[in-house]
């Protein structure tokens, strides 16, 4: 697959075009944006302030129409074509998975990000024009290397949101979907409306850096300025968000293998959160495995929201067919997610070991708890999956999440006052210094998973096998 | 050629295929027909690559459906029960889009385009928004839609529902056309007078088992081993009755609403030789015509027999 095909000769993205960059929207959007600053100015009122307005005006714009209007077109770009029956067309198109990647993501959205190649620039000027006493190197960094990372972070948004359309098995009925796909955006521009509001209002020399607070970023101790880290950090997610989004259409052409990618973005993650709390190995400071958390909340969250596919299930165990060929038509994210949480977590142990640092016993107790976790709601999840209808899958889910992680331990906090029976909160170093908690702590949620697996997943096994 | 061998694909609930195996010859047009919930779509959907099943093959001029689907997808061509259209777009633009996406060479991209307008007759609508397009030739766009590439297969599921009769008999030409061309067609339906028209083979599902797939129309009767004709004479017709039966080669014979049915053993050569023994022997033939089942007949006879 070479460039040309991605972009000039992607007939996806020459469709899209199309239909998105029409004349009227090409001329008439700069238009109307230029028109829109241009009004802040006419009062009569210090130059700052105005600009500061005209700033506020460009950034409005921005995060509706760029995050929260051109997210909700991802996102409906490929459940649009399901609902009106031309995707299966597209399917069987001789298109790549990379076509339709590209097309969809810088294609669906092509007005959305054309807008935001109008206002980033406007905004970057605003910028020069108001901090006309910074140093030229500040201003220029903010003003290119802020936009620049705003229009990447815009891009991976899309993708992402283009991606998430094939995790479900059924989209264009989902209320999860629906949900998914109002809220991403909406919670990104709140987000970042919140740093802007900071910068635009209370601070206006503090626009150093999205991150909460601004400052430098030390990333497997290196120092990084905070918009340069920004850049790099979307310059890293934006290829694995198409990449994602190229894997979930391979899967969709019916071209699926195994789901290698996913345990290797899984290894990225834990390699690229790691990076703010240090290396394992470093015996001057005890380091939590901060890297294991996003993976074991990954997991967790694949449990409560995945659909397991009875057949897929019963594929992936039925006896027949090479081990390959029912690992790519059967194997759950959730359980991918949770195998290569405790393959990582047992090498940072051993790291842990090695170097004999005493974070060693944190991580081994964070995994063993963590393990045993899951394991239990692994086995009540997939009973979920096999005995409840689709349709009630979801709130079934959520019943139940409620019920063993609030219900219960808020239960036994009034009675026993302790919630580590139900809840592995053994990085809390304080755990640590009791051995006898911590056996307590393991030893009630290893019973419950043993019991969870003894009842429940031989009866979500009959249901498979019946299926 | 389709060759398909013990498919077999399992819904959560239920088997939606159970042990389905046919083989449909390149160039004909078989029709598949059962009533609903048989699993003609979902036999469809695997023939197209779009699911996947439990077990079997399936096999598109040597290419296994099921392990080399996107090679599959570049040969056929699928319309689906329920098709879509983009309604933002012309029916040109369409057209080109699918010609651009199933890799058309550019330079012949431009006549595909005109050729496919015209074999569907839709040449005065180019320049239409799709949106703008009545039901039929919106059907019709679709059909378009897959076959610009001009593949090998060609899957219909219900491509005549909705349509008028005027627009039904245009589609049942069209496909006829596409044979002509050296295109293998599956077609399902549930207007068996339409599929009548232009089908050659027959292929009846029910419950998920396919019950008989068979070759229809003259060419059947040619190779079958007995002949029924109906017999329409002047006048005497009740002691025609009683000579014929004696006669050498007629299995059976009977008087049928002053017509008279005759069962015949042999082919064509038995066939002529009756007649012309009748008018020697002086019958006053009015009418002598081999009866052929009708695709409905021969539907209902073998969903019933099941039964």
């Amino acid at each position: 697959m070479n460039l040309s095909e991605l972009f000039p000769n992607n007939p996806e993205l020459r469709r899209n075009l199309s239909l998105e960059l029409t004349s009227g929207r090409l001329l008439w959007t700069p238009v109307f944006l230029l028109i829109a600053v241009g009004l802040c100015f006419l009062p009569d009122a210090p130059m700052a302030d105005l600009t500061r307005i005209a700033q506020w005006v460009v950034v409005v714009v921005w995060l509706a129409g760029g995050v929260v209007w051109g997210g909700l077109r991802a996102a409906q770009s490929v459940r649009t074509e399901r609902m009106e029956r031309t995707w299966d067309s597209q399917r069987l198109t001789a298109m790549s998975a990379g076509q339709l990647a590209v097309g969809k993501v810088f294609g669906a959205t092509a007005h959305n990000l054309y807008l935001q190649a109008v206002l980033l620039p406007i905004w970057g000027g605003l910028f020069l024009l108001r901090l006309q006493d910074a140093p030229l190197e500040t201003s220029l960094r903010t003003a290119l290397v802020v936009p620049a990372t705003l229009l990447a972070g815009s891009a991976t948004l899309y993708a992402l949101m283009v991606a998430q359309s094939f995790l479900e098995t059924d989209p264009v009925r989902s209320a999860r979907s629906t949900l998914f796909s109002f809220g991403v955006p909406l919670v990104s521009a709140v987000y970042l409306a919140s740093h802007f509001w900071r910068d635009l209002l209370v601070d206006p020399d503090g626009l150093r850096s999205l991150i909460p607070g601004g400052e430098d970023v030390s990333w497997w101790g290196i120092e990084i300025a905070g918009p340069e880290f920004q850049l790099a950090s979307v310059c890293m997610f934006l290829p694995w968000a198409m990449f994602g989004l190229w894997r979930a259409l391979r899967r969709d052409l019916q071209e699926a293998d195994f789901p290698w990618a996913w345990p290797v973005f899984l290894l990225f993650l834990g390699v690229y959160v790691q990076g703010f709390a240090g290396w394992p190995g470093d015996s001057s400071k005890a380091v939590a495995p901060v890297g294991l958390i996003p993976l074991a909340l990954l997991g967790w969250g694949f449990l409560l929201t995945e659909n397991l596919d009875p057949m897929g299930l019963r594929r992936l165990l039925d006896a027949s067919g090479s081990w390959l060929e029912r690992l790519r038509s059967g194997l759950p994210l959730s359980w991918l997610t949770l195998a290569t949480l405790a393959v990582l977590g047992l090498f940072a142990c051993g790291g842990y070991m090695l170097s004999g640092s005493r974070g060693a016993s944190e991580i081994a107790v964070f995994l063993a708890g963590s393990s045993l976790l899951a394991l239990r709601d692994l086995a009540l999840f997939s009973w979920i999956s096999c005995r409840v209808a689709v349709g009630r899958q979801g709130l079934s889910r959520m019943a139940l999440a409620v019920g063993v992680h609030v219900f219960l331990p808020v239960m036994l906090l009034l009675v026993v006052g302790d919630t580590r029976l139900v809840w592995p909160s053994t990085l809390d170093p304080e755990a640590l210094n009791g051995s006898s908690k911590i056996l307590l702590n393991l030893g009630s949620l290893g019973l419950q998973a043993v019991l969870a697996w003894a009842i429940l997943v031989p009866a979500s096994w009959k249901r498979v096998r019946e299926a | 050629m389709i060759r398909v061998t013990d498919l077999v694909f399992r819904y959560p609930s239920h088997l939606a295929l159970d042990g389905v195996s046919f083989e449909l010859p390149r160039g004909s047009i078989g029709a598949l027909v059962g009533p609903n919930g048989a699993g003609k779509t979902t036999l469809m959907r695997c023939l197209a690559g779009l699911a996947r099943p439990w077990r079997g093959s399936i096999e598109l001029s040597g290419i296994d459906v099921v392990a080399s689907p996107r090679e599959a997808h570049r040969r056929l061509g699928f319309l689906q029960d329920f098709f879509g259209v983009w309604s933002d777009m012309t029916v040109e633009h369409c057209l080109l889009h699918f010609a651009r996406a199933q890799h058309v060479p550019r330079e012949r991209i431009s006549r595909s385009i005109e050729q496919t307008l015209a074999l569907l007759g839709l040449a005065d609508k180019a320049s239409a928004l799709s949106s703008h397009l009545s039901r039929g030739q919106r059907q019709r766009l679709a059909i378009g839609q897959a076959i610009i590439h001009r593949p090998e297969f060609l899957i219909l599921d219900e491509p005549a529902s909705g349509l008028d009769p005027e627009a039904r008999i245009e589609l049942g030409r069209a496909f006829l056309r596409l044979r002509e061309e050296g295109m293998t067609l599956l077609v399902s339906s549930h207007i068996l007078a339409e599929l009548d028209q232009y089908a050659d083979r027959l292929l009846v599902i029910q419950a998920g088992k396919l019950l008989q797939s068979e070759r229809l129309m003259g060419a059947a009767a040619k190779i079958a081993a007995h002949r029924d004709l109906d017999i329409l004479l002047a006048d005497a017709t009740a002691s025609w009755v009683e000579r014929l039966s004696g006669w050498e080669g007629v299995e059976s014979v009977r008087e049928h609403q002053g017509c008279i049915q005759v069962r015949l053993e042999g082919g064509d050569a038995e066939q002529s030789g009756l007649l012309a023994r009748l008018v020697s022997e002086g019958a006053p033939v009015l009418e002598f015509r081999l009866r052929e089942d009708s695709l409905q007949d021969r539907y209902l006879q073998l969903v019933r027999g099941r039964a």
